[in-house]
């Protein structure tokens, strides 16, 4: 997997999450935020981005999902953009389990996606980790 | 609760000998979103993963109460592909949360290293 493609791919994600429908998952228990749909698929690896964020990535390198580990512990105190709006749509913070869909009737959860979305493409480009 | 094979898909012990259970209820909430245990052969992986672990570090959000097995399994594309299982701490058994197949150490220079050897 060179860069380039891994790069490719993160920018491939808006598309392929809008007809995939997409949502977000917060699982409190094991502190990940996932961007996927409802069930990522089979035969799909997991591809390191950035110290951040990782993809899984099909055999054809189409994003099936992003996952966010330490979401709360290590990205939310890192990227300090998102607490607020975070806190207000993943209320059920303590709950295991809570899934937002950024349907175009949740304007917090649109914002949040359209933020989502920017920060993965701008921090691939920046801070890749190496191979 | 008591643990057995009705409600367990995988009782097994870690290489200090102590009781390791994944819980089908656990392993089914998990599952939607961690392809890898929908995977032929995963209960396996955990097994060897919790037996002989290659290093485990301390959890990055909750340091005491859980954490991070690694196995490595192989390179590829330049990068070392692990079986990582996570697991939170009990009185006598530790509790499987879930587990997945990293190609990268997030706990790495975070968090302390508490079995075995990371060096690269």
């Amino acid at each position: 997997m060179t860069k380039e493609k891994l790069i490719n791919a993160v920018k491939d994600i808006p598309l392929v999450a809008e007809k995939d429908k997409w949502v977000f998952t917060l699982d409190s228990e094991e502190g990940s935020l996932f961007y996927a749909p409802s069930t990522i698929s089979s035969n799909s690896q997991l591809h390191q981005v950035t110290d951040e964020y990782a993809v899984y990535l099909n055999d054809q390198l189409v994003p099936q999902g992003v996952v966010v580990e330490y979401y709360k512990a290590n990205f939310l105190t890192h990227h300090k953009i998102f607490e607020e709006i975070s806190n207000k749509l993943f209320k059920s913070f303590n709950d295991e389990i809570v899934v937002v869909d950024p349907k175009p009737s949740n304007e917090e959860a649109t914002i949040f996606q359209a933020l989502f979305e920017k920060n993965l493409i701008k921090e691939a480009g920046r801070n890749m980790v190496s191979a | 609760m008591k643990f057995d094979h009705n409600n367990c898909c995988l009782i097994t012990k870690n290489h200090e000998g102590i009781m390791v259970v994944f819980t089908k209820k656990q392993l089914d909430l998990k599952a939607k979103q961690r392809p890898e245990l929908r995977e032929e052969g995963i209960l396996h992986r955990i097994e060897e993963t919790i037996k002989n672990p290659t290093f485990i570090y301390e959890d990055y959000e909750n340091r005491k109460q859980r954490v991070a097995y690694y196995c490595y399994e192989y390179k590829i594309d330049g990068r070392d592909r692990y079986m990582k299982v996570m697991l939170s701490i009990h009185l006598d058994y530790l509790f499987v949360i879930t587990a997945y197949r990293p190609d990268y150490i997030k706990e790495r220079g975070k968090t302390n290293l508490l079995y075995g050897t990371h060096n690269d």
